[in-house]
């Protein structure tokens, strides 16, 4: 049995949401909200849990930038090292706000950040994404899929005084790993997601745990044979399963 | 230590929010693209922290500053943040024309209004500095930087208050070049005058004597809102009564005081005046409706759980200047308050919203846009959204928001009661009327989270403090409280000014004198100031007192029966609805074409059609939270089904009809309530068995001064409820009601017609086969499903066609018994072949050409469709009905659904076909096509996008 955690609270809307699709997955699931969470060691998130998820939603009202203030919570308060817990076995997953998080504690890549968009207005729209590199272990062996994007700083940049290095390195070391087949809001390279160079820590702006039910999809009208199936998201969950599993 | 920063994007990147703002004010200000050359916007940062330089600049830097795509600008505290130098001038001199000309627009927030942005700034701090800075203050604003040689102080003046700035919340002022390059804004003497100093708005005090009864009524008129003399009688025939004046004296009370008055303005406010209801009757009382209060529905789900559904929500009428970001916020966690204050904490799952406006104003786009932003915000998806468009609506927009969700049955079955010795805790942040999201967030999580703490809670905004303890009061059997500790605690120089402030987060708690300490330790692990007030009894009264001197003394009961709320109405004899005469009969010479109406009706700018978007019609009013969504509202069908629960098949739907009752006033309350249920039945509700969870909802604006002085109007509204509950009783439905907004007339002048919204909510026993309103294939089969009685009166095209010569005047009649079967057959418990449609929509007041057309834009299909020569074409494709859909169905299959509608007198017609040319083209006695529309071109109305 894997036990995953969570993270909840201060606008982390999606949680439930992220919890039940861990669920379906297989996941011995809980939620925890944020500031309960302080003072809980990374030994103790080590012994405890095989997998870390930030899931999307408005955290801080996206006060400061989009992600800011729930990764200087996640340094500077709950003081988890996140490589470490990668290093140790553990996966880490963030969706959305969670993604914003974790490219705002540079653990995605040391000269990226993410801004609002480029047409400058919330979006709201359900993409095709191709995994890319084959090294992060949620995407492993997965083809496209399409999944939906909710936000309004979902850009990715690279510095650009670094920029062809910075991406060289990224490409070379698999972390790009997921890219729109439409770029929808200008991120550098149509990127829609990052891994660490271990592919055990990842994070997408799409939204995964919203398409684990056939019957999200805004057509599935037109196909209702399918309206008992998964929805395309789920698998990343169940590709964390497996190499949950693996890790133990 | 004072400090300022300035945050804005590096200079060779494109500024895309900047782009967006100036494009939206081009709509109104055209000469701005000529005007300006170069715009940067930045954020800007007030500091003054308790902190030593290198404290601020390590802090600065992790949470200001990104240097991957920004600039900081700190004065001389980190030059190296930006450019060469370090200042503004390195990014004006990155402008594409140099030496350019620049002008700087700095807004910032009025004092008194929250400042999330400057408050989460503070907290950011103590985190990354581990430690608590309640002594420093932190606030935040804009600077716009602009360029160009022809800017001056009036095209920027202009620019700032009708689109930068919202002048209810914020103030601005010009930086010209020169000021912008001297810094001077970054000196501290500069920064400490810039800091907001807090203030309070004062109570105007008692000006007269209680004795006087005609003085007081005119000195307190503004005060009274909509009461009439006979209620203010009440007020003082209470207070004179000699047992109540001889306790009061006794009490230390000379007279009345301006916080009793308050308490019972707010409590009027709340309660609302009581207004006939939809009574139920024995066909409409169902075993699965629970008792509730008033204004709310509370239905069994299943065996675990409830719905419970508000009706009232939050009801607003918003004059032109309100800016919709903020109406929408407030509207959005209104509702959610006021949910989660009746129901003691139900876990909300959905918003409703209705709109309504001037089409002409274009103001309902920005509030569609916006209140789809704060539903996210809030973490919720929107199930239903209507709008509705009338010139006598003119001048301001109309906003309603309701909200549901589940609970536990065993809640309800135990509801638990405020006790003797229960404290009373204040919860929350700051004391403003403009909502802060994260708070807001915070304290409605927190009122979830804490519900074994607590016997009650009351989540007052309007009401303030006294409003909000008056509320909670009134559910005990007595209350005392004391302020005094209030003052020290958040040091406000009047606590008059404190009092009378409304709040958008602050709650009121009973909480069980066991439970203090872990409320008080959950409450401050979430980021909540808590703080003791009082304490329940069994007085009998309302008491609060300041320190030691009494300021308000309230008897309960009294406060309960409310006598000064009563109005007494009367039945009348006349019908407003008598019948009106055809005036014209078909095949007369039409002096418009057809397609000039329709497109004159959808506002078609000759030279430019507004390009309709698929996505606009397959997408979904809901962001963040699609998890749960099974079929989302969207421009085909405005109203949704969501899984509210993750282990079970069952879907709950939510759809809505309304009604402008400009006359008719029965007939259109009728169908309003028959588009409500045929909304719910389109996507796959139940109907038909006593079993079958389907209820109603209603609720509507009008104005309380029209209601108070025209007798006209009260027998209007005695009519709608007539006409609703015979709708409701035919169909055997019951009808939660909702109250009337007060106080609409000191923002809506005119007269207006009574704006009548009902909600259906139902259940859908198998998500799976849910319905949508968009046509699925080429060569399905079209049909018309209901009796083919259209009427123009009542339609959405009715002004419009007034022009039009020889047109017949009717008003559709219902068929209840019809209904019934109808509604059974669409519903699932009467045949077996409805699961074979492929689509439906339910026509409604826009009529069947509207419900085709959106229909086919989404999946880009089109139709031929073909008029039986017996019916008047303007009056099947633009009139109003009962009891219709439009569905279709494979070709294969058709036969099936036409032997079993056969079988059961189910009236049904078949139309025509889908066809995959993108237009959709009827035909009505000849072969040439009576209308032709271009599904790519339909002009409609940008929405929201």
């Amino acid at each position: 049995m894997v036990n995953a955690l969570v993270v909840g609270g201060e606008g982390l809307h999606n949680a439930q949401a992220a919890a039940q699709a861990l669920r379906m997955a297989k996941f011995e699931t809980s939620v925890s909200h944020l500031n309960d969470l302080v003072g809980y060691s990374l030994d103790e998130l080590c012994k405890k849990y095989g997998v870390l998820v930030f899931p999307g939603g408005f955290s801080y009202g996206d006060c400061l930038g989009a992600g800011k203030v729930l990764a200087l919570k996640i340094r500077y308060a709950l003081r988890w090292n996140l490589s470490l817990f990668a290093s140790r076995g553990g996966l880490v997953l963030g969706i959305g706000n969670g993604f914003q998080a974790l490219v705002r504690m540079h653990l995605l890549g040391a000269d990226v950040s993410i801004t609002h968009n480029l047409q400058g207005y919330f979006l709201n729209a359900w993409m095709k994404v191709v995994p890319s590199g084959g090294k992060c272990l949620w995407l492993k062996g997965l083809g496209t899929m399409e999944l939906p994007i909710c936000h309004q700083q979902g850009r990715l940049m690279i510095a650009s005084s670094r920029r062809a290095e910075s991406l060289r390195k990224m490409e070379e070391a698999g972390m790009t790993c997921l890219k729109y087949e439409s770029n929808p809001n200008g991120s550098e390279e149509a990127l829609a997601g990052l891994c660490d160079p271990s592919g055990r820590i990842f994070g997408m702006m799409p939204h995964p745990e919203l398409f684990v039910r056939w019957t999200s999809h805004p057509e599935w009208t037109t196909q209702m044979t399918r309206a008992s199936s998964p929805g395309q998201g789920l698998v990343i969950f169940e590709n964390a399963y497996r190499e949950a599993v693996q890790a133990l | 230590m004072l400090s300022r920063v300035e945050v804005g994007l590096r200079p060779e990147l494109f500024d895309g929010g900047v782009d967006s703002f100036l494009k939206e004010a081009e709509t109104s200000m055209s000469a701005l693209s000529e005007v300006i050359r170069w715009a940067r916007l930045l954020d800007v940062y007030w500091l003054d922290l308790p902190v030593s330089r290198e404290e601020l600049i390590l802090a600065l830097t992790e949470i200001a500053w990104d240097p991957v795509f920004q600039w900081m600008f700190t004065g001389n505290l980190i030059p190296s943040a930006a450019g060469m130098s370090g200042q503004i001038e390195d990014l004006m001199q990155q402008a594409p024309f140099r030496p350019g000309t620049f002008w700087g627009i700095e807004k910032r927030f009025r004092p008194g209004v929250n400042d999330a942005v400057g408050r989460t700034l503070l907290e950011s701090f103590e985190m990354v500095l581990g430690r608590s800075l309640s002594q420093g203050r932190a606030a935040s604003g804009k600077l716009l930087l602009l360029e160009g040689p022809k800017l001056n102080e009036t095209i920027l003046s202009s620019l700032s208050s009708e689109f930068f700035c919202d002048r209810s919340l914020e103030t601005w002022s010009l930086l010209p070049e020169s000021s912008l390059k001297k810094n001077d804004r970054f000196y501290q003497e500069r920064i400490r005058h810039d800091l907001p100093k807090l203030f309070r708005k004062r109570f105007s005090s008692p000006l007269f004597s209680w004795a006087d009864m005609e003085r007081f009524l005119e000195e307190g008129k503004d005060r009274f809102y909509t009461w009439s003399r006979e209620q203010v009688q009440a007020l003082h025939t209470h207070w004179m009564e000699p047992q109540e004046y001889a306790y009061r004296k006794n009490a230390g009370f000379a007279e009345p005081t301006s916080f009793e008055f308050q308490v019972l303005m707010q409590l009027g406010l709340q309660r609302a005046m009581r207004l006939p209801q939809v009574e139920p009757s024995l066909e409409m009382v169902k075993s699965w409706v629970l008792p509730s209060a008033q204004g709310f529905g509370i239905f069994a789900w299943d065996e675990q759980d409830v719905l419970c559904v508000s009706v009232e929500g939050s009801l607003g009428c918003v004059s032109g200047e309100k800016p919709a970001w903020l109406e929408s916020m407030r509207s959005v966690a209104g509702a959610t308050r006021h949910l989660l204050s009746a129901t003691s904490g139900v876990q909300p799952i959905y918003y409703t919203h209705t709109l309504g406006g001037a089409w002409n104003e274009n103001r309902l786009p920005f509030f569609y846009r916006a209140l789809a932003d704060a539903g996210n915000r809030m973490g919720l998806p929107v199930l239903s959204c209507q709008w509705i468009e009338d010139e006598s609506l003119s001048g301001v927009t109309l906003l309603h928001t309701s909200c549901g969700g589940l609970a536990p049955r065993a809640q309800f079955e135990s509801k638990s009661k405020i006790l003797p010795l229960d404290r009373i805790y204040r919860v929350g942040g700051q004391e403003s009327e403009h909502p802060d999201s994260i708070l807001q967030g915070r304290l409605l999580d927190f009122v979830l989270e804490s519900k074994e703490f607590y016997h009650r809670v009351v989540l007052n905004a309007l009401g303030g403090w006294l409003g909000g303890l008056a509320s909670l009061a009134l559910d005990s059997e007595g209350a005392s409280v004391q302020l005094g500790s209030l003052r020290s605690s958040v040091g406000q120089e009047s606590l008059a000014g404190l009092l009378g402030s409304p709040s958008q987060e602050m709650g009121f708690f009973a909480v069980s004198s066991e439970k203090i300490d872990a409320f008080t330790d959950l409450a401050q692990r979430r980021g909540l100031q808590v703080l003791d007030v009082g304490v329940f009894n069994l007085t009998g009264r309302f008491q609060v007192w300041e320190g030691e001197a009494p300021i308000a003394d309230l008897s309960l009961a009294w406060l309960r029966l409310a006598p000064w709320l009563n109005w007494i109405w009367q039945a009348s004899e006349m019908s407003l609805d008598a019948p009106v005469q055809s005036q014209a009969s078909s095949g007369e010479v039409i002096s418009a074409s057809l397609e000039e109406v329709v497109l004159e009706h959808f506002h078609q700018d000759q030279e430019v059609f507004f390009l309709q978007k698929q996505s606009q019609y397959s997408g979904q009013m809901d962001h963040e939270v699609q998890g749960r969504s099974v079929i989302k509202p969207n421009m085909a069908c405005r109203s949704g089904v969501i899984q509210p629960k993750w282990d079970s098949e069952v879907g709950l739907v939510l759809g809505a009809g309304v009604a402008l009752a400009k006359s008719h006033v029965f007939g259109m309350a009728q169908m309003a309530l028959d588009e409500a249920v045929r909304s719910v039945l389109t996507l796959g509700a139940e109907y038909g068995s006593p079993e079958c969870v389907l209820a109603l909802m209603e609720s509507f604006w009008i104005s309380s001064e029209q209601l108070s002085s025209d007798t006209w109007k009260k027998q209007e509204l005695f009519e709608v409820q007539r006409g609703l509950k015979k709708a409701a009783m035919e169909l055997s439905l019951p009808v939660v009601s909702g109250s009337f907004m007060p106080g609409v007339e000191s923002v809506w002048k005119k007269e207006h017609p009574l704006v009548l919204l009902v909600n259906a909510v139902g259940r859908v026993p198998d998500i799976k086969y849910c319905r949508s309103s968009d046509v699925k294939s080429v060569g399905d089969c079209i049909y018309g499903l209901g009796p083919l009685d259209f009427g123009l009166l009542g339609s959405e095209f009715e002004e419009d066609l007034q022009k039009v010569k020889g047109l017949p005047w009717r008003l559709a009649q219902p068929l209840w018994p019809l209904a019934r079967k109808l509604y059974s057959w669409m519903g699932g418990t009467l045949g077996k072949q409805q699961g074979r449609l492929k689509f439906a929509r339910a026509i409604s007041g826009s009529g069947m050409l509207v419900a085709l057309m959106e229909s086919l834009v989404g999946p880009g299909l089109g139709a031929s469709i073909w008029l039986p020569a017996t019916i008047h074409p303007w009056e099947l494709l633009l009139g109003r009905g009962f009891h219709n859909w439009i569905v279709s169905v494979s070709q294969e299959h058709s036969r099936f659904l036409e032997e079993e509608w056969e079988a059961l007198g189910l009236p049904f017609q078949k139309y025509g076909v889908v066809v995959v040319k993108g237009s959709l083209e009827i035909f009505w006695k000849d072969p040439a096509p009576l209308l032709t529309l271009s599904t790519e071109k339909i002009p409609w109305m940008v929405r929201g996008t």
